[in-house]
């Protein structure tokens, strides 16, 4: 049985506990079911070993086991703890030598050695011994990197490094400041962080809201969808809910965009799925288990579908497209009045403006306004509708053509309002 | 392929890059306190005798110290990654706040060589608020400019600016973070105003700033206080229909809280915020309709209370 270790070769597991410990924190051993407790053991080590300083740990209810969960205050808002799983790759004594010395030799500019002399050099000046093939291989590991770029001379191969951080700008506090401000929020903000790293730099000016630290787990998905969106390649996806509740499945399609939640914490890939043509799905990020890049997509099949896509938003609240073919299909028209004193309670008009994703506002009375929005799915509204409870006056659910009473809206309307009547029983009123 | 989970990012390379760095003979206890410093928890059990034995071979052979054979360190190139990644960066359209036209040319050109690791059309940012700050405005620049400066210098300036109900005010004030929120697609400033009897703590969003400029013979003494909003804690019963458990679990992802499974369909969640967050809070909780019943504390109760009051009384006038 092999021994603990503080870095790990693969983070697919990892990510998987590092989740369900900071997204559910409730989950204790014996949530991970055909885990052994001592995989579970040492993975729970590890994450407090990683996070140490950003974690707290509560006694269950009972007190017979501790959860741990993200310790999020003013520290959080500064930087992104999670980051520090990526910086947990494991590697061999032969990685770390190799990397400082290669890296020193040809540390001043337009030095440049092929693998033969590097490894003479390494014996010569730090009687360090390499064979050069070892040396080679870690050189063109580096040029993928980009660390080291490589040029042919003769017959040889000669290696050189690749721009420095300081060599971008003549004065480089302007974009470390950027980066500091970036890294928190831009997707993939731990390439950012890395950089600051590499330059002993930290930020503590800068804060950033509304931004969910469990995305950067999902960054390593989120890079191979934007290289086959970018390269207009198929993917075919393996998808398993978080809660295994049900068995993994393949989708394949071609990536269109990324859609990004700021307020529910979840990142989705839209798809245009090929296997069925009929519609868009979009699947979230932190379900994709694996990207398998596939042949690149029919050019104007691509441009084709990210056009019926750009068509279909305009109906779309959140990430259902269903039953939405190409812009056609049953459209719901969605008309909610409220009531807002118009002189000392303007942001509830405010809010219905810049949060109704389009949707028309006008007054209709003293103090009472309506908002109108045709969607496909008009549930995925409840929950932003539901924060104007206190102020609704009225619900309405038509069809598109904004007189059709269809049963099936009538039940939805039924369900707000038994929602609203759950909701005062709850509470006694 | 570029790969993020690599180790040229470990933590372990950059610790010994600061051991490196160290000038002169560096002792044990100088390779430990750094490892303990930045290293992971338990480092010290893993990395620290792999030092001390020299079996990276960074150090001269030499009983009374390590000598390391690298002077200074190393500088790292930057990677392809950490260079798509700047590309990016350079056209959010928040860029020049801090850098001008002719920075971000000679940078387009610096990194001319790779491609961004995506464009701003990759993503839809399909519920942010659709009124964002204009970044591009000379007015906004400038402010932002200024605050940015009074923040890293840690000095007081006078901000003119628009309130809430639309009048022109003006407030001494020293700022001490700059805060940018994904959801409104904004700058706010947090900064204390008042003297060392009395300190507010305003939160201000740059675009309501007209001017910002640095106090002159400014003699008061500065103020600071802690940085700390003022905590508070709320309890949760999340009822798990319609999958709401793990809606809350995610949409609450970015708040401290302490979750326990009651029975197979309810759990208990305790919500930690800041005082300044709680309206949001409030209406967070209320998008989940019956999925969510709050338990505690009293104060938060009578707040949710008194919003479904006042949507009854609504709904019996319609009934009506």
């Amino acid at each position: 049985m092999s021994e603990f270790q503080e870095l790990i070769k693969n983070i697919d597991k990892c990510r998987d506990y590092v989740r369900d410990f900071f997204v559910y924190g409730f989950k204790s051993r014996s949530d991970f079911p055909g885990k052994s407790a001592r995989t579970y053991d040492d993975e729970r080590r590890r994450i407090v070993s990683w996070l140490e300083g950003y974690i707290s740990e509560d006694l269950t209810q009972g007190g017979r086991s501790k959860n741990i969960s993200l310790q999020i205050d003013q520290k959080l808002l500064e930087t992104n703890p999670l980051f520090r799983v990526w910086q947990a790759a494991s590697f061999t004594d032969r990685d770390l030598i190799l990397h400082f010395y290669i890296l020193k030799i040809l540390e001043d500019k337009g030095e440049a050695y092929s693998a033969p002399q590097l490894s003479e050099i390494l014996i010569d000046r730090y009687g360090i011994n390499a064979d050069w093939q070892i040396v080679r291989r870690k050189c063109n590991e580096y040029v993928d990197e980009g660390l080291l770029t490589s040029y042919k001379e003769g017959k040889s191969l000669k290696y050189r490094r690749g721009i420095l951080y300081g060599e971008l700008m003549e004065e480089t506090e302007s974009l470390t400041d950027m980066i500091k401000c970036f890294a928190l929020d831009l997707p993939l903000g731990y390439v950012g962080h890395t950089i600051l790293s590499m330059q002993d730099d930290d930020n503590t000016f800068f804060g950033v809201k509304h931004s969910f630290p469990t995305f950067t787990l999902e960054d390593e998905i989120l890079l191979s969808l934007l290289e086959a969106i970018h390269d207009k390649r198929k993917v075919k996806l393996r998808i398993q809910s978080n809660r295994r509740m049900h068995e993994a499945f393949d989708v394949t399609g071609i990536p269109l965009q990324i859609f990004v939640s700021t307020r529910t914490g979840r990142r989705f890939v839209c798809l245009c799925n090929t296997d069925r043509r009929s519609s868009f799905d979009c699947m979230r990020l932190d379900q994709i288990k694996e990207v398998k890049l596939l042949e690149q997509a029919d050019e104007q099949e691509e441009k084709k579908q990210r056009a019926y896509l750009e068509k279909d938003k305009e109906y779309i609240w959140g990430v259902s497209f269903r039953p939405l073919v190409r812009g056609k299909g049953r459209l719901q028209k969605l008309i909610l009045t409220v009531s807002a004193d118009e002189h000392t309670e303007s942001f509830i008009v405010q809010r219905l403006i810049r949060e109704g994703e389009g949707g028309s506002v006008e007054k209709i009375a003293d103090n009472t306004f309506r908002y109108e929005k045709t969607v496909v799915d008009v549930i995925e509204m409840f929950p932003w509708i539901r924060t104007f409870t206190g102020r609704i006056v009225e619900l309405k659910i038509y069809g598109s053509n904004g007189n059709t009473l269809s049963e099936e809206n009538t039940v939805l309307e039924k369900m707000f309002y038994d929602d609203l009547e759950r909701s005062f029983d709850i509470y006694g009123i | 392929m570029e790969r993020l989970f690599s180790e040229i990012y470990n933590r372990y390379f950059s610790i010994v890059n600061r051991i490196l760095k160290t000038r002169g003979k560096i002792s044990r206890k100088l390779i430990a306190d750094t490892v303990r410093e930045y290293g992971f928890a338990e480092s010290l059990l893993f990395m620290l005798p792999k030092l001390e034995r020299n079996e990276w071979e960074l150090f001269d052979e030499d009983k009374a110290s390590y000598s390391p054979k690298i002077k200074g360190g190393i500088k790292t190139p930057l990677s392809r990654l950490q260079r798509r990644w700047l590309k990016t960066a350079i056209s959010d359209p928040r860029a020049g706040l801090f850098l001008d036209e002719e920075q971000i040319c000679r940078l387009r050109d610096m990194l001319s060589d790779v491609r961004p690791l995506f464009n701003a059309d990759d993503l839809y940012y399909y519920d942010r608020f659709r009124d964002g700050d204009d970044y591009s405005d000379d007015t906004y620049i400038s402010c932002f400019r200024e605050v940015y400066k009074a923040v890293k210098g840690h000095y007081r300036i006078r901000i003119e600016y628009t309130n809430a109900r639309r009048k022109r005010t003006a407030v001494k004030v020293l700022p001490y973070r700059i805060e940018y929120s994904v959801k409104n697609d904004c700058f706010r400033v947090l900064c204390y105003a008042g003297n060392k009897e009395r300190v507010k703590k305003h939160i201000m969003r740059i675009s309501r700033m007209k001017s910002a400029v640095p106090v002159i013979d400014d003699t008061d003494e500065l103020i600071s206080c802690d940085k700390e909003a003022k905590r508070r804690k709320v309890t949760l019963k999340v009822y798990d229909e319609r999958n709401a458990m793990e809606r809350a679990m995610l949409q609450f992802a970015d708040y401290r809280k302490n979750t326990m499974r009651i029975d197979d369909r309810t759990y208990r969640c305790e919500i930690y915020y800041d005082t300044d967050d709680e309206t949001e809070l409030l209406i967070e909780i209320l998008s989940f309709g019956p999925m969510i019943n709050v338990e505690g504390d009293e104060r938060f109760i009578r707040l949710i209370k008194e919003r479904l009051m006042k949507q009854k009384e609504l709904l019996v006038h319609k009934d009506i």
